[in-house]
């Protein structure tokens, strides 16, 4: 298997008038962008349109897009639509999630097992979840995965001392601590061959659900601005304090449903390497962050509960259509999808 | 309950035998075992506090695992040994663990249910 770098995925198809002008204009570099700042005062900050705009513009920082060219990422037209489209989204995640918590409230929530299971996709797909659910939930979890970790080393020249030190090393780990075949977005492209994905970084785009989008959004969002350095590492935590269980109960589901072995060893993989991350980010790059910078406490929770107000809504979306027999996925014109 | 009684101690090299002083990038083994377990480091004594000159640091959380820097060799009553190179290693302490002697979060407490008298498991 070669290591060299694949090629840019597609430009996905538009979702509204927000995301085709972004589209547009990526196609075509002399086109003029209309005055989008109407349209995005009014957008559902959490809509399709909007969050595939976003998700287009944040990815020109990461992979960008074939035949787009790679300066395009500081093209400041486009930097300056993306900066209208990020203040409605944090204005509306600042207006729905709790604020005036502290971390160790947060995170005490975040440690301790809950009693009622009934909104958790991983308990879903534990209990019963069948082979058509994996994929559909390997193939929305793709677009994070086949970056996973990368959002959250942009944090690395924002943190110092411990908190840095800490940080760097948990990302040593997710990048496969110097082993290109145990990198964990490598893992799962592994788990998406065993469940006859493709794993083509990119791919499911035009089929992940805007509430998908907003998810790695969220990261994108917190990842590139070092204003927001507090809400990435109370982001980061969370996924780390929540991965281990979850993992666990994601690894029984892909061994139920005879799932093939890199099915099963990603998620056996997060089993201990996130049992030790949470540790490390919860006594380390938390409690440094904030021993040089108290005042970052708000953000470090508003970051996870962030996350759990964008998780939530993913998971409710992905349990009401598997609960009511319908695809969680946005539907292609061509094909029957991944189900 | 929250953990918020969490605290974080240094103290010396304690039962877990580390397998070297390696674990730079890349040096780890794939889980496997090391042919022979390099002995373990000369630590400081117990009792003296920490962690200059090579001491492998261990830290606690109150009802949680041991971490320990790795690599770690593990080695069981009934001499049955486990490897780990992972740059941090988290041994389990409450026993509870799928993946003994690794912790993977079954100390975490669990949410009290709406019905009393019914433990979730």
């Amino acid at each position: 298997m070669t290591t060299a770098a694949p090629p840019a995925p597609a430009l996905p198809r538009a979702r509204g008038e927000l995301s085709a002008c972004v589209l547009a204009a990526l196609r075509d570099p002399e086109l003029p962008v209309p005055d989008l700042r109407e349209p995005i005062a009014t957008a559902e900050p959490y809509g399709d349109d909007l969050q595939l705009a976003l998700y287009v513009l944040y990815e020109l920082h990461y992979r960008g897009f074939v035949d787009v060219p790679d300066d395009r990422e500081w093209d400041v037209t486009l930097l300056a639509l993306r900066g209208l489209m990020e203040e409605r989204f944090l204005a509306a995640l600042r207006q729905d999630v709790p604020g005036g918590r502290d971390v160790e409230e947060v995170f005490g929530e975040l440690l301790t097992e809950p009693a009622d299971t009934s909104g958790s996709v991983s308990h879903h797909l534990q209990r019963g979840g069948d082979l058509g659910e994996l994929r559909e939930y390997a193939a929305v979890r793709s677009l994070y995965h086949l970056k996973e970790a990368d959002p959250h080393a942009w944090v690395l020249p924002r943190l110092h001392g411990r908190a840095k030190a800490a940080m760097a090393a948990v990302e040593y780990d997710e990048f496969g601590a110097g082993r290109a075949d145990r990198v964990h977005a490598r893992l799962f492209a592994d788990l998406m061959a065993d469940l006859a994905l493709d794993p083509a970084y990119g791919h499911y785009l035009d089929r992940a659900p805007a509430q998908a989008l907003a998810v790695v959004n969220l990261m994108s969002l917190f990842g590139l601005h070092r204003s927001l350095r507090g809400a990435l590492v109370g982001h980061f935590a969370w996924v780390e304090v929540t991965s281990s269980p979850g993992s666990r109960r994601l690894a029984e589901a892909m061994r139920r449903a005879g799932a093939g072995p890199a099915a099963q060893h990603f998620y056996d993989e997060h089993v201990e390497a996130d049992a030790v991350h949470e540790q490390v980010v919860r006594h380390e790059v938390i409690a440094g962050l904030l021993a040089d910078e108290p005042a970052l406490a708000p953000d470090v929770a508003f970051g996870a509960d962030a996350t759990t107000f964008v998780e939530d809504r993913l998971g409710a979306h992905l349990l009401s259509a598997w609960r009511s027999g319908r695809s969680a996925l946005r539907p292609e014109p061509d094909e029957g999808g991944a189900r | 309950m929250p953990n918020d009684d969490e605290r974080e101690a240094r103290t010396a090299t304690g039962d877990v035998h580390t397998a070297g002083d390696g674990g730079g990038p890349g040096s780890g083994g794939s889980g496997r075992r090391p042919a022979e377990a390099a002995a373990a480091p000369a630590g400081p004594r117990p009792g003296h506090t920490p962690a200059a000159g090579g001491a492998t640091r261990v830290s606690v959380e109150r009802g949680g695992p041991l971490l320990v820097e790795g690599p770690v060799e593990f080695v069981a009553e009934d001499g049955t040994r486990a490897y780990s190179d992972r740059f941090r290693v988290a041994v389990c302490t409450c026993r509870r663990s799928r993946t003994y002697p690794w912790c993977d979060t079954s100390h975490r407490a669990h949410e009290r249910p709406a019905r009393p008298h019914k433990e979730e498991q």
